[in-house]
């Protein structure tokens, strides 16, 4: 898989040669990247690999659905349906223990305050109780967790059990290459029929299934599949209710309405950091996008660039918030929940959380979705994630029983919505973290908000729905919101084939997000931003690009 | 990586005394230099062992910390890929070095140090020298000991909490822009403005650390002979001669000590600093070597071309402490070694 890239062995005289130039053209004036570029690939690149997902059927287990519980509002379109009222009672779907009194170390990231740790958490108590075992969690912080998982990829140490959000991973130059090294090959566990002895595990759908093969090795146990949005663009309602406002339906209407309802003196800022939903809301493509018989990155359309202008006069304008401007891990939610920031981008399980987190304390504190607008006042084009949002891997060289033991656990972890296994591992203990409403819904204590945040649910997947039907508003409009959603994915020529990230290419993203930044924020002229794309295009994109073409010539698209 | 700061802090605390004495040091390596034939290495062996024996220790935890890690340098030579591992990783001589001096990030981000290193030698290294000069003409000990302990203080601060702090103050929603706009004034924000960054980081250094450093040149003063003073004073110096003729000249060895140290360490601005304003100003301001370094490898899995940047930065600084210890030489003080 890696060859040493040609030409790329100088002689010393030549790179003598080189620092002088460099240094007279540093000198003067930074004349650098034009005059001077070595020949040849830069160094770190390949191990990309591409499979059709239609393709992968051996490795997966056979389907065994399971019969749940069926939503109030069905999802359409591949969205998730909506519960407005509780299931009751609830079922008891593993009567068996599935532990053996293993202790396992288990890796999660979280996006939020951390809790106790075990041995001062009774949650993670009761939850190891039901197991009969013990999940010991070692907890990322969401934020920083690329810089981690490189750092504990390429040092090799892994927990027993580790949770990577999938955009992580594509991020992870080589992935490809340590998965089989790190991680246990899971395909004789689970391969067809051989999953019947993990029957939760067997209901998460095929497809989902397929992108957990890495190098024709079934490794990943895919996570939450059920929302294919990214991001969603949530805003105060309550607020725009109380004032008047209305929500915008345009690009050119919601610069109006974040002029209006920008208020500094009052501490009142328009926007939080909205870049990502800007992009889609321009419609230009997440990735890649096929025009006349060529592959065109997203750096390269007009619609990226219009909304990077976009976002630029938002910058300009001094309609986002001065903390989220300046500060690294400055915390836009909480900002959004003050009420210093009217329009927000978060995840869509933001939504529900920042609800759940302020009604006890403000019920009139209500928030939305933005209803569906494209830039132009047409329809936006939504960044699809085909792939499910994360992977549940075992530490490669476990002993079969404990192999066996933790995929128990974890196909205990993958019951779904309405049975007592979902309700314990998500809530905690009745009447200790979560009470029950009259409608028997859950709804968190203090001591649950505190010590059950997402970690039994990060290790595993299962089919998901709108399930907080103790806010049957939220579950309606959220529902009804993301059936709309699912109508507005943007074209991906690559859909259904799954791509491991030539390294260049993942390595690329950051430096350039960065570079992007700077012309967003106003550090640099718009006209910058061809220059940029340019040093993409040379610093591998170009490249990438051959890479992603074979890729669509192979799969007879192209 | 994260203890950056820390360490340069120890190394110019703690450097220098175990600096100083070895040339100056009464041990065998000046007697020896002094014979002109050398005894033979079995009875030196057998002469030195106890001695030998003694810096066991401290050469084990140099190997296991410093020496042995500092191999892996060789990465920057390679296409290194740690999931063959250093052995399997093809060899590429110096093309890693190549794409990194032509690389503009790099360029930027050294020029970045740079700057910031001879503004912040300009205008917070004396600083800490005035405030010690200050702090030992306060004759009321309670109160010198008060204002030492406030000065000191914010040194314990992470730099998390000194750029929070400065955030709530001089960011665009902090105190000075409410209160600027309370009165009807527009709101200012220093704190996302490239164009004062380099203020800003000295003023957040000057803040936090200006205090801490005048424990060395506290030290320095009390061991400057107050006979000096009173002689000079009988004499009819003034407070100013004395301070020029007796104060700057007794400080001189440890200044030029610290502002070799400083050079060796032009390349080294801090990490957490940067890494946490970065965004804030962006990269073009803010993108220190460190920050470069960490963003390339750990961020994007560039791990030989982060050693090769990290390379390129130790043998600059190396080179600048060699150079600076030579000037001073010819300055006619000790520096940081000499050869016997």
């Amino acid at each position: 898989m890696k060859t040493p890239p040609e030409g790329a062995t100088t002689s010393r005289r030549g790179f003598l040669g080189l620092v002088g130039l460099s240094a007279v053209a540093a000198a003067s004036g930074g004349l650098l990247s034009a005059c001077s570029t070595p020949s040849g690939p830069r160094p770190g690149s390949g191990g990309a690999t591409a499979a059709a997902l239609d393709k992968l059927t051996a490795q997966v287990p056979t389907h065994i659905p399971y019969a749940g519980v069926t939503p109030d509002i069905p999802g359409q379109n591949g969205a998730p349906g909506g519960f407005t009222t509780y299931p009751s009672p609830l079922v008891d779907a593993i009567t068996a223990k599935p532990g053996k009194g293993g202790h396992y170390k288990a890796m999660t990231p979280l996006w939020g305050p951390l809790p106790p740790p075990l041995g001062e958490n009774a949650y993670f108590d009761a939850v190891n109780a039901d197991l009969g075992a013990t999940i010991e969690f070692n907890i990322l912080d969401g934020m920083t967790i690329i810089e981690k998982m490189n750092a504990i990829i390429a040092g090799g140490d892994v927990v027993d059990i580790t949770m990577i959000p999938s955009w992580t991973v594509n991020q992870i130059p080589q992935f490809g290459e340590a998965v089989g090294r790190l991680f246990e090959d899971l395909t004789p566990y689970l391969q067809g029929d051989a999953a019947k002895k993990y029957p939760l595990l067997a209901n998460i759908a095929t497809d989902a299934w397929k992108w957990g093969i890495f190098n024709d090795k079934l490794t990943g146990i895919p996570g939450s599949y059920t929302f294919p949005m990214g991001v969603v663009l949530l805003y105060r309602k309550d607020l725009f209710d109380e004032n008047g406002w209305t929500a915008p339906k345009s690009a050119d209407e919601m610069l109006a309405l974040g002029k209006e309802v920008n208020d500094p003196k009052k501490k009142r800022w328009a926007f939080g950091d909205i870049k990502l939903m800007a992009y889609q809301i321009f419609r230009a493509p997440k990735e890649w996008t096929l025009s006349g018989g060529k592959l065109v990155h997203r750096y390269e359309t007009p619609e990226f660039e219009a909304a990077v202008e976009f976002m630029r006069k938002l910058y300009e304008g001094k309609l986002i918030h001065p903390d989220i401007v300046s500060s690294k891990g400055a915390n836009g939610k909480e900002l959004f929940k003050a009420g210093q920031v009217l329009i927000t981008q978060d995840g869509f399980g933001g939504w529900k959380e920042m609800l759940e987190q302020m009604l006890p304390t403000k019920p009139d504190f209500w928030i939305e979705a933005l209803p569906h607008f494209g830039h132009d006042g047409g329809a936006p084009g939504y960044h699809k994630n085909e792939e499910p949002g994360q992977y549940t891997f075992i530490k490669k060289g476990l002993a079969k029983e404990k192999v066996e033991e933790i995929l128990s656990l974890l196909n205990h972890l993958a019951a779904p919505f309405g049975t007592q296994e979902h309700m314990l591992s998500v809530y905690g203990v009745e009447g200790k973290h979560y009470t029950k409403t009259e409608a028997g819904a859950p709804k968190r204590t203090e001591l649950g908000l505190k010590e059950a945040p997402p970690t039994y649910f990060f290790l595993s997947g299962r089919p998901d729905a709108i399930t907080e039907s103790e806010l049957p508003r939220y579950v309606e409009t959220a529902a009804t919101w993301y059936n709309e959603a699912a109508k507005h994915w943007a074209p991906n020529p690559h859909e259904g084939i799954r791509i491991q990230r030539p390294a260049e290419y993942a390595a690329l993203e950051q430096p350039t997000e960065d570079k992007i930044q700077d012309v967003v924020r106003g550090r640099r002229p718009l006209s910058e931003l061809s220059k940029v794309v340019d040093e993409w295009r040379k610093d591998g994109g170009d490249k990438s690009r051959e890479f992603y073409m074979k890729v669509l010539q192979d799969n007879g698209r192209a | 990586m994260l203890d950056n700061a820390e360490r340069s802090g120890k190394d110019a605390s703690t450097g220098p005394a175990g600096d100083l004495t070895s040339p100056a040091g009464t041990g065998a390596p000046a007697k020896r230099s002094r014979t002109s034939e050398k005894p033979p290495l079995g009875s030196r062996l057998r002469r030195d062992w106890q001695l030998l024996l003694m810096t066991v220790p401290a050469v084990g935890l140099l190997a296991v910390f410093h020496y042995i890690p500092t191999l892996g340098n060789v990465i920057a030579f390679q296409d290194y890929s740690p999931h063959v591992g250093i052995a399997e990783s093809p060899w590429i001589g110096f093309a890693n070095f190549q794409w990194l001096l032509t690389d503009q990030s790099f360029w930027d981000a050294t020029l970045n140090t740079l700057t910031i290193t001879a503004f912040q030698l300009v205008f917070y290294f004396p600083l800490p020298i005035l405030l010690a000069i200050l702090l030992d003409s306060v004759m009321n000990p309670r109160i010198r000991l008060f204002v030492q302990s406030i000065v000191y203080m914010p040194h314990f601060f992470s730099w998390v909490l000194v750029v929070t702090l400065f955030q709530q103050i001089l960011g665009g929603a902090g105190l000075i822009s409410q209160l600027l706009r309370a009165n009807g004034y527009d709101g200012v924000d220093l704190m996302t403005d490239p164009d004062t960054f380099l203020l800003l980081v000295t003023a957040e250094s000057v803040w936090k650390d200006a205090g801490w450093g005048t424990i060395i040149f506290l030290a320095a003063l009390a061991a400057i002979n107050p006979h000096l003073y009173e002689a000079a004073a009988v004499d009819g110096a003034g407070r100013w001669r004395r301070i020029w003729h007796i104060t700057l000249p007794g400080l001189r060895p440890v200044i030029v000590l610290l502002l070799i140290l400083r050079l060796g360490d032009a390349l080294n601005v801090g990490f957490e600093q940067f890494f946490l304003q970065r965004d804030a100003v962006g990269r073009e301001a803010a993108e220190v070597l460190d920050t470069f370094v960490y963003w390339r490898t750990l961020v994007t899995g560039e791990w030989s071309y982060g050693a090769a940047a990290g390379l390129v930065k130790g043998v600059v600084g190396l080179v600048l402490i060699l150079v600076a210890n030579k000037v001073a030489h010819r300055f006619g003080e000790q520096g940081i070694y000499k050869r016997s």
